[in-house]
């Protein structure tokens, strides 16, 4: 599910694993996931220039072409 | 001992080719030309090299940080509910090549490798979270990146010659740094062509120019 699957990345990219939460918000046709992670681990999640973010938005979109549904990645801080 | 094959238009380029992929410096390859294609009236020659990848050069990485970088992209790729063996192809000098089989293939490569661009983000992200001396990820899929390097080998003789015909530049698309420089280092032995990168970011333009003699 789209959950274990950023709940995973984020967990191996930040430093601290405990502050990684994922709140699913499952529309009709999409679902948002909302991430949050430590105050301290947001850039490890985002990256320079958004490098991190659009890379783990390309895996979900990839992950989500076969079950034809659309999935959006909100980071929250 | 195994060995790997490059190609390119000349002992050189191939050379070239072999050095930046294997992370290794020119000079320090043990190779031997594997076959030589002259060059016709309308084909370019080719080059195939055949480099030792030995066990003299392995090493240098921590086996640890490998099989868990590994571990973590066979883990993405299961997660994304995709079957798919993702398997070290070499880890020596400061890189790690992992090789992914599946029969998604499609989905895991993305149009124009952009999936497997992100895989390797995140792979190179958590590499260095592990180790601190610059390692480097290159993922591959049915042999996707030989291939696409390849094409705009092919594609960058293309455009120099169009350019050389019609005198005037030319803006290609966007592309990622790797592809970029592969570009500029496929044109450099042309004295009347020139390369420059136009924009801003990740995703620059390469431009091609017609260089008259008369300046040069």
């Amino acid at each position: 599910m789209e959950k274990d699957l950023v709940e995973f990345i984020a967990k191996a990219l930040v430093d601290d694993p405990n502050g990684v939460a994922v709140n699913v918000i499952e529309g009709e046709k999409s679902t948002i996931l909302e991430l949050k992670v430590s105050d301290d681990d947001i850039g490890k999640v985002i990256g320079k220039h958004g490098r991190i973010a659009k890379a783990i938005r390309t895996i979900l979109s990839a992950a989500a072409t076969k079950k034809d549904k659309r999935v959006v990645l909100e980071i929250l801080d | 001992m195994a060995m790997k094959i490059f190609t390119g238009v000349s002992e050189g380029e191939a050379v070239k080719i072999a050095s930046l992929e294997l992370g290794i410096p020119a000079e320090n390859l043990k190779y031997e030309v594997v076959d030589v294609k002259k060059k016709g009236l309308f084909s370019k020659g080719e080059v195939r090299i055949g480099v030792e990848v030995a066990g003299d050069v392995a090493g240098d990485i921590d086996e640890t940080v490998v099989s868990k970088v590994q571990e973590f992209i066979s883990n993405v790729v299961d997660k994304m509910e995709l079957d798919g063996k993702v398997s070290i192809s070499s880890a020596m000098g400061n890189k790690i090549c992992l090789a992914i089989e599946s029969e998604d293939s499609r989905i895991l490569i993305g149009k124009k490798g952009k999936t497997l661009d992100a895989l390797q983000v995140l792979a190179n992200s958590v590499a260095q979270n592990l180790s601190q001396n610059g390692v480097r990820t290159i993922i591959d899929c049915e042999n996707y990146r030989q291939r696409r390097q390849e094409k705009i080998l092919d594609f960058a003789e293309q455009v120099a010659d169009t350019v050389r015909r019609t005198r005037s530049s030319r803006l290609l698309e966007p592309m990622n740094p790797y592809e970029r420089r592969l570009i500029h280092t496929a044109l450099t032995r042309y004295s009347d062509i020139e390369t420059v990168s136009e924009g801003e970011g990740l995703y620059k333009q390469v431009r091609v120019r017609y260089r008259s003699r008369d300046y040069s």
